[in-house]
Formats: structure tokens, sequence, C-alpha cells
């Protein structure tokens, strides 16, 4: 019953607790969205390191990572990868090899690494086909030469491996990013034109758009207008085991992107096989081997078995090797938590507020309530109630409107291309993001909500029970 | 026994450095039936008294038995549950939770007294067909007129079976017709239900229907009649 003339009290000023309602779940829907772009970056990121690069367990030559050299190998590799599959929380396993080299095109040359991987896409742990950036791009497992590579968007830039030219597709695509009708204009005068190089193409930007606009747009206008130049050679170089140079020519099959400039810069993959037999290696000898686990959460755990099994050799977890995502994964509801505190802490002098005017404008009531009998508990229970209710549906609300933005969000992707791609990219995060809603978010949320009602209620409701009743049922209010 | 026994009465109230005695020595005893009226100029004490009376101030000194129990040696917590069990209530006004409904308000009390929904529901609709509201059981105070809000206010008072009830100017908002409705009630309720009234006011009309009348001035009571 207390409850329930609880929430009818929170009725009877109807503007005011709704206005205090909509606050809470406004501040609440605005919070857990941006928490969920933020988790669904760091996410997106995780996964991709995961996917193209670390896995979640490597091992190595204790020599190799030192100096990367190509006489640090795991020398019985096959045979390791085949007691890794027999581990039951392996679910997948591959061998690599990784090489320092350097990669010329015509134009022009770069340092690269030069990973080969199982030409079999599903043997491999890693997923950089999952990235390829267009249909003209093909995985090295769709063609049978072996003197094939795919390399990044970034390095394909770099080698001048992009052609550009405007046409009415990418037109369109730049209005719908909401360039300028007059830059549009402009472009138009060089629609169907073909650009072999970089420099040509954003030479003639420049020469046809002011300035500002160059600044502003030109790369959103080179990224929308470009192709690669699938099946160009390239020169790759490296040196065998012996300390020789090797040298030897390649046609670029594909080009990947995964919106990471140091990562699309620099690796580029071959097939492991014919790497290894440039390389003078045994067939069965890499010098990386990936993991992938059941469960990211146990690889601490899962590392300790594979260390006591393989003692010589470096054993490493995901944490090890970004130490970034260590933090991401066990101290991120601290940073849910923090952020949600402030929220809620600025919220609760509205709450406190709300209160306290309910309280002073009941003070007869109140009297009257403990002259007839309702005692302090109950008393001071109803006001607690009240900013208890009053709290949880502003923050059901605010956490039903978030939910569903993420969801939407998470759906559609939030592009911020237009703003922030190149920072974003040159460190690894993607400039589409999609929130994700994690559920101990959401947990948290609740329980910090709930929490700060009943905070903010204690002042008030202690308030309400200093009146005296018979002095409270002859104030007037 | 007397239901309320009341010896050598005093409270003075302190503002600052004035003190202001508002009862002066009042003994003063009530018996179980009775249909009081405490009648005097404004100023005089009653409101004071019957606070004093329902335990909901403390007396400077004296003390003030109810059924055996002296109320002022009570703790503040003890004091409140003591009001619940034994005492009614009727003020001038705000006398109802404005959220509730009439019949809400008179088995509110009850939810207080941990009684059962059942015994709650038949003797609230018992109460709102002696104070002739059962037709207006589901509405709320701002709903009822003056009259209708004083009733039902008696109807709780009484809903908690209480040892006496009080009231304070319980017609003083009222216009003729509603408070000879109100005192007409009151009457019945305490010729069929044996209830004790004790009520403080300067309306004559009240002080007509009275059986008895305390008259104090200053503090002091300075005349006791009994009527009928
Ligand atoms: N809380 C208080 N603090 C100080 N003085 C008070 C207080 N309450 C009442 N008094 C004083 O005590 C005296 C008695 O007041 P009381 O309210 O009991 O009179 P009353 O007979 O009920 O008057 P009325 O007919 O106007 O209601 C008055 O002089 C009043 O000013
Ligand atoms: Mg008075």
């Amino acid at each position: 019953m207390i409850l329930s003339i609880a929430w009818k009290n929170i009725w009877r000023s109807k503007v005011r607790s709704l206005i205090l309602i909509g606050t809470i779940a406004f501040a609440l829907a605005g919070t857990i969205f941006i928490l969920s772009m933020m988790d669904g970056w760091m996410k997106d990121r995780n996964i991709k390191l995961i996917e193209t690069q670390l896995a979640h367990i490597q091992l190595h030559n204790p020599q190799f990572v030192n100096n990367m050299s190509i006489t640090d190998t795991i020398a019985d590799g096959a045979s390791i990868i085949e007691e890794i599959k027999d581990m039951k929380f392996t679910q997948a396993v591959s061998g690599r090899i990784k090489v320092m080299g350097m990669v010329s095109s015509s134009y022009s040359s770069q340092g690269a690494i030069i990973e080969g991987v199982n030409s079999i896409r599903k043997d491999d742990v890693s997923k950089v086909y999952k990235y390829l950036s267009d249909s003209t791009s093909k995985w090295l497992d769709k063609v049978k030469r072996n003197n094939v590579v795919v390399i990044g968007r970034k390095m394909a830039k770099k080698l001048q491996l992009v052609n550009y030219q405007i046409t009415d597709q990418s037109l369109q695509k730049l209005k719908d990013m909401g360039l300028p009708s007059d830059v549009l204009h402009k472009l138009a005068t060089v629609k169907d034109k073909k650009f072999h190089t970089t420099t040509n193409f954003y030479n003639t930007l420049e020469k046809i758009l002011t300035e500002k606009q160059f600044d502003e747009y030109s790369d959103l206008i080179a990224d929308a207008s470009h192709s690669y130049k699938i099946g160009h050679k390239i020169i790759l170089r490296m040196q065998d085991t012996k300390g020789d140079v090797v040298e030897e020519a390649f046609r670029v099959i594909g080009v990947y992107n995964t919106n990471n400039d140091l990562f699309d810069g620099m690796y580029i993959f071959v097939k492991k096989s014919y790497l290894a037999s440039l390389l003078g290696l045994g067939a069965n000898t890499v010098n990386e081997i990936a993991i992938i686990t059941d469960n990211q959460k146990k690889v601490e755990t899962y590392k300790q078995a594979i260390k006591q099994k393989f003692p010589s050799l470096l054993v490493e977890s995901i944490f090890d090797m970004d130490p970034t995502m260590r933090i991401m994964t066990s101290l991120v509801w601290v940073y849910y938590a923090i952020f949600e505190a402030f929220i809620l802490f600025a919220l609760s002098f509205g709450i406190v507020n709300t209160m306290l005017m309910a309280v002073m404008e009941r003070t007869k009531e109140l009297g009257m309530l403990m002259a007839i009998g309702m005692n302090r508990r109950r008393v001071f229970s109803m006001i607690m109630n009240e900013s208890v209710l009053l709290t949880i549906t502003g923050g059901i609300l605010g956490i039903i409107l978030g939910y569903l933005i993420v969801l939407y969000t998470g759906h559609v992707g939030i592009n911020l291309t237009k703003y922030a791609q190149q920072g974003m990219e040159a460190l690894g995060y993607s400039s589409i993001i999609y929130p994700t809603a994690s559920p101990i978010l959401l947990l948290e949320t609740t329980i910090l909500v709930i929490f700060t009602g009943v905070v903010a209620a204690i002042y008030p409701a202690l308030k309400a029970l200093k009146l005296k009743p018979a002095i409270a049922l002859h104030t007037d209010v | 026994m007397a239901v309320i026994e009341i010896k050598n009465l005093h409270k003075i109230y302190k503002s600052g450095e004035v003190e202001v005695p508002a009862i002066r020595g009042v003994d003063l005893q009530i018996e179980q039936g009775e249909f009081t009226a405490i009648v005097g100029p404004s100023g005089s004490g009653k409101t004071t008294l019957l606070n004093l009376i329902g335990g909901l101030d403390d007396p400077t000194e004296g003390v003030v038995i109810i059924d055996g129990t002296d109320i002022t040696k009570l703790k503040d917590n003890q004091l409140i549950d003591f009001r619940l069990w034994n005492i009614g209530f009727v003020f001038q006004a705000y006398n109802l939770i404005p959220v509730l409904t009439a019949k809400e308000n008179i088995e509110f009390i009850m939810h207080l007294q941990g009684k059962s929904k059942e015994e709650r529901e038949s003797r609230t609709m018992e109460l709102l067909e002696k104070v002739g509201l059962a037709d207006r059981a589901n509405s709320r105070p701002s709903q009822l007129s003056g009259g209708q809000q004083q009733r039902v206010a008696v109807a709780r008072a009484l809903a908690s079976k209480p040892k006496f009830v009080l009231a304070d100017e319980p017609t003083a908002n009222l216009d003729s017709v509603a408070t000879s409705n109100l005192l007409d009630l009151m009457e019945r309720l305490n010729q069929e239900e044996n209830m004790t009234f004790i009520f403080a006011t300067h309306d004559q009309r009240v002080i007509d229907k009275a059986h008895r009348i305390v008259q104090i001035e200053d503090g002091h009571i300075v005349g006791d009649q009994q009527i009928k």
C-alpha cells in the first residue's frame, strides 16, 4: 500500500515529475549510447586485431621477437601445430612465416612485412580475406599461381597502385556524403578522366578546387573515386636463410582494408609454401604459430598450459601483445561506472530538489499522517519509495531508449568518415562505428540508477522525519 | 475508571526569550461515552490541550493518563503507535490523503494496524454506510464536498477502533447544513457505538449539541457543566 501511495504521490505534480523522469531518461539514454559507441568501437578494433594479426595466443622462437630474423624459426612447427590442435580449447591453429622485406612497384619502394599464410582460407587463423576491399579483389586460395600477393589499401596507395576516375557513381556517393554542390560541379568538369597516379589526381583537385575545399574534401573525393590496379606486378625483395637476397615478381590479386593504416600499410600476404621455398625453409618450418581458443577470457590459463608443453618457445597471449586489450576486457566496467557515476551525480541534484519540494509542500499532510499513527519508518519508506520509483521510471525509459538507439545505430553504423577518417584509422580505429549494447553496461546502469534514487532521497526523507505533527499540522505552506 | 485522566497539566511554549504559558494547571477527567466540547475564546489553549491529550505534544508538567497508560512517559515511536491504536483524530482540514479514495483513506489506518484485508474491507463498508457515503466510496477527497470530507475523516477516526476521538474545530470550514449533518452523525455514533468524542470549538452550533461543556480561558478551566 505504501508503494502504491508513493506511486500516486509522484503524479500529484505531473509536470515536475515528468521533467525529472525525462531528464533522467535522456541523460541515461545518451550515456548508454556514448558508452555503447565506445564499446562497439573497441570491440571492432579488438576483433580485427584478433582476426588479422594477433589471434588469441602466439608462439615464437624466443629470439624471433628481437629482430625478426628469418633464421629464428620454429623448426618442428608442423608437429607442434598437430599437438596444439589436440588441446581441447583450441578452435583453430595455424603456422605462419613472417619476414621483413621491400616491395617495389614501378612508382616507388616500401618496407613491408611479408606474411606467408595457408593458402586454404579455412585452415588459417588469419581472416584478412574478410576485409577484401571490393569484388575485383581475390584471396590467395582463388588463384592457382604461386607468385601472387594481397596487399593493404594503404600499401596500394604508397605504391601508387591506385587509379582515380570521377564517375557518375562517385559523384552520387559524394553528394550523399553531403559535399557542397559547388564542389560537385567542379568535379564534374573532370568526369570520366582517368588518373593513374595519386599525385596526378591530387594535383588536378588542387587546381579545380579552392584551397579550403581541397583541404577539406580531397581525401573524401579520392576515396570515392579510386580503384586498385589489380593484376599489376610488384617486386618483393627479402633475405633468405643463407643471407642471400631473393627477388621475385608477384602479381597483386587483391587489396584488403581493415581501416588500420599501420597494418594496411605494412602487411602483405602470400602463400606460405611458396614463401618457404623462396626463403629456403623446410616444409615443416614456421616462425609464428597463432591459436584461436574457445574463450578469450581464459587465454591466460590456456597460455600456461601451452607454456608447460613447449617450454622452449615464447608463448604470448593477446593481452601480452596488446595491453590495451587487457584494460578493455578487465576494467571496462570501471570505466562505465565512472562515466555513469558522474551523470547520475549531476542528476541526483535534480532528484533531491524535486523530493524536497514534494516533502515541503506536503508538510500538513505528513503531519496528519504522523498524527494518526504512521510511524517514522513508514514515512521514511514512503518518501524513499517515491524517489526510487521516480528514478527507476526515468531509468527504465532511458535504458530502453538508449538500447533502441544502440540497436538501430549498431545496425546501420555511425559513419564518422567525413569528420575524422584519417586520424582514427591511423590509430587503428575504424571510422564507421557500430555501437554494441553490453550487458554489463545495462546491468550497471540499472544498479546505479536505483542506488542514486535511494541516496538522493535520504536527505528529503530525513527532512520529513524531523516534522513534528502538532506543528506541521498548523504550518502554512 | 476514566478513559482520560489529566492531572496538574502545564504547557509553556518557548519562542526565543519569550515564554508563552498556554495551559496553566489543568485537571480533567473524561469518562467512556462522553460527548464533550472544550470551549473558549481564541488563544485560550483549546488546541494545546487537545494536542496534549492526543500525545501530539508533550507537557511542561503534569500527566495525561489514558486507560491506565501515562502517555507523557512514552517515547516518540511508542507514542505514534499508541495514537494509532488508541486515539482517533479529526482535524479542521487536511484530514485525508488526496491520492486515495474515501474507501482507501479509511482502509489506510487499518492497514497501518496490520489488519487483514477482509477485516479492512468489511469495516470500511460498514463505516461508509454509517456516515452515509457508501455511494462515494471510490471518490477522491477533491471530488467530495467539505462536509463529505469531514464525514470520511470521522469514519477514518473510528476505523481503528480507538478509545476516543479528538476533533479540533471539525466544523470550522463547514456551512450550517454540513455542520449539523456532521454533528448529528457524531452524536449518533456516540450513542450507537458508545464512542467518546472530545471536540475543541468556539462554534455555538457545536456547543449547543454537546453533552458536557468544559470552558477554558487563559489556560485555566473556568467552567465544567454536564448538560445531558
Ligand atoms: N507552537 C507554539 N509556539 C508558541 N506559542 C504557541 C504555539 N502554539 C500556540 N501558542 C500559543 O499558546 C496559546 C494557546 O494557543 P491555542 O492554539 O491552544 O489556542 P486555541 O484556543 O486553540 O485558539 P483558537 O481558537 O484560535 O484555535 C496562544 O497564546 C498561542 O499563541
Ligand atoms: Mg485552536
